[in-house]
């Protein structure tokens, strides 16, 4: 297995993380975060991969046919469910924020700042 | 090979409060708020009995239930374990009983605490109960994760339920910290399926026995135990505690600070005890 994706894993997390750092805006940070989860979907695939072979489908090849790792597959394709749930909810808490605060900058918004 | 009663029984505890969650929230709008309250005390006090018994057929020997059918045997290949299991041994099953109960307080203390009553927090606390069983009781590392997600989701969606300025704040902070742990965690449970070829506990502390000493497992415990000390808080991680737990509704904050953040910390002494065949090995 080539290298590149686990580095390219790595960079996407670490710009990622840099977005959520650096963000002035809670949809841009919602957005940030996805990109870092599109890293470990990134890793888990290239995990599961082996080079020259197909589909981990075997009804019109004969079983034994090499084939990338279907494991991995089901565990990218339930990280992107919880992925959506969570970023649906964060986009919702975002939402209601914005009706009581006007305002999505993380910078004005603090939970237990005083004086307010 | 004929099944015990006790190996029948584990998945319950977990179908139980979802199963309950989800009548609740179909009939939510024609229930009386202090019947679907009473409904969800009475499912807590039923989970916290069944986990005792489990705990207590554990000290014999601890009741193992594999989905499906799919027995490490039904691979056909030695070493190959593809099924997910349930295992209830007697730590394990004792937790999820003692956080039952505490569910179970926890509602009855909620009776007359808040101002609107809704059956919306009794189905997100019963979805919380299911998945902290779920991770106390699940055998496979994946699994693992996914309880903890849903233990994750339901306590972001709890801790900004009552919906006021700093609430909703807290639950952002809270959910982005945690989420970022779960993407360290299923990163560390990619490198360690990569190693050793299998989810399954029991399989996955055999392969790393055989293998010993070797960058990619290290690298991958590394990235589990980070995900589990996040959510148990443990200092460097302890950034989103302050925000959640003071802007969580007090019922809430009983469970978190009861059980939420330190059944974590159970796993990870587990999974320590799992990876020290290889430390030994140095």
């Amino acid at each position: 297995m080539s290298v590149f994706p686990w580095l390219i894993a790595a960079w996407l997390f670490a710009i990622g993380v840099y977005g959520i750092v650096t963000s002035r805006h809670y949809v841009h940070l919602i957005g940030c975060l996805t990109v870092c989860q599109s890293a470990t979907y990134l890793l888990l695939l290239s995990i599961g991969y082996t080079w020259g072979t197909g589909p981990p489908i075997f009804y019109d090849h004969p079983p034994g046919t090499p084939a990338v790792d279907p494991v991995m597959q089901a565990l990218v394709l339930t990280d992107i469910v919880v992925g959506a749930a969570v970023t649906a909810l964060l986009l919702v808490i975002a939402l209601q924020v914005h009706k009581r605060h006007g305002t999505l900058d993380p910078q004005e918004l603090r939970p237990l700042r005083p004086g307010r | 090979m004929p099944m015990t009663l006790s190996a029948a029984l584990v998945p319950v505890p977990v179908l139980l409060p979802l199963a309950m969650g989800t009548a609740l929230l179909a009939l939510a709008h024609w229930l009386p708020p202090r019947l679907s309250n009473i409904l969800a005390i009475a499912t807590a006090l039923a989970v916290a009995a069944l986990c005792a018994f489990l705990a207590d057929s554990a000290l014999q020997s601890p009741p193992l239930q594999w989905f499906g059918g799919w027995t490490p045997s039904s691979s056909g290949k030695p070493g190959v374990v593809l099924g997910i299991s349930f295992l209830a041994d007697p730590a394990s099953a004792a937790v999820a009983a003692f956080s039952a109960l505490l569910f179970a307080a926890s509602f009855f203390f909620a009776w007359g605490y808040f101002d609107e009553v809704h059956s919306h927090f009794q189905i997100l606390m019963l979805l919380f109960l299911a998945a902290i069983v779920g991770f106390c009781l699940t055998h496979d590392l994946f699994n693992l994760f996914v309880w903890f997600e849903l233990m994750s989701v339901a306590g972001f969606a709890l801790t900004a339920y009552p919906l006021g300025k700093s609430s909703l704040e807290g639950a952002f902070n809270f959910t982005i910290t945690n989420a970022l742990g779960s993407f360290l965690m299923l990163a560390g449970i990619g490198l360690l399926y990569a190693r050793t070829g299998t989810l399954d506990f029991t399989q996955m502390g055999r392969a790393v026995g055989a293998i010993g000493t070797d960058p990619v497992l290290s690298a991958g415990f590394c990235l589990v135990a980070v995900a589990l000390l996040t959510k148990a808080a443990i200092v460097p991680f302890h950034m989103w505690l302050s925000d959640a737990h003071a802007v969580a509704p007090s019922p809430v904050s009983v469970i978190f600070s009861g059980i939420m953040v330190s059944v974590p910390l159970l796993y990870s002494a587990r999974s320590w005890r799992r990876f020290s065949s290889m430390r030994q090995r140095c």
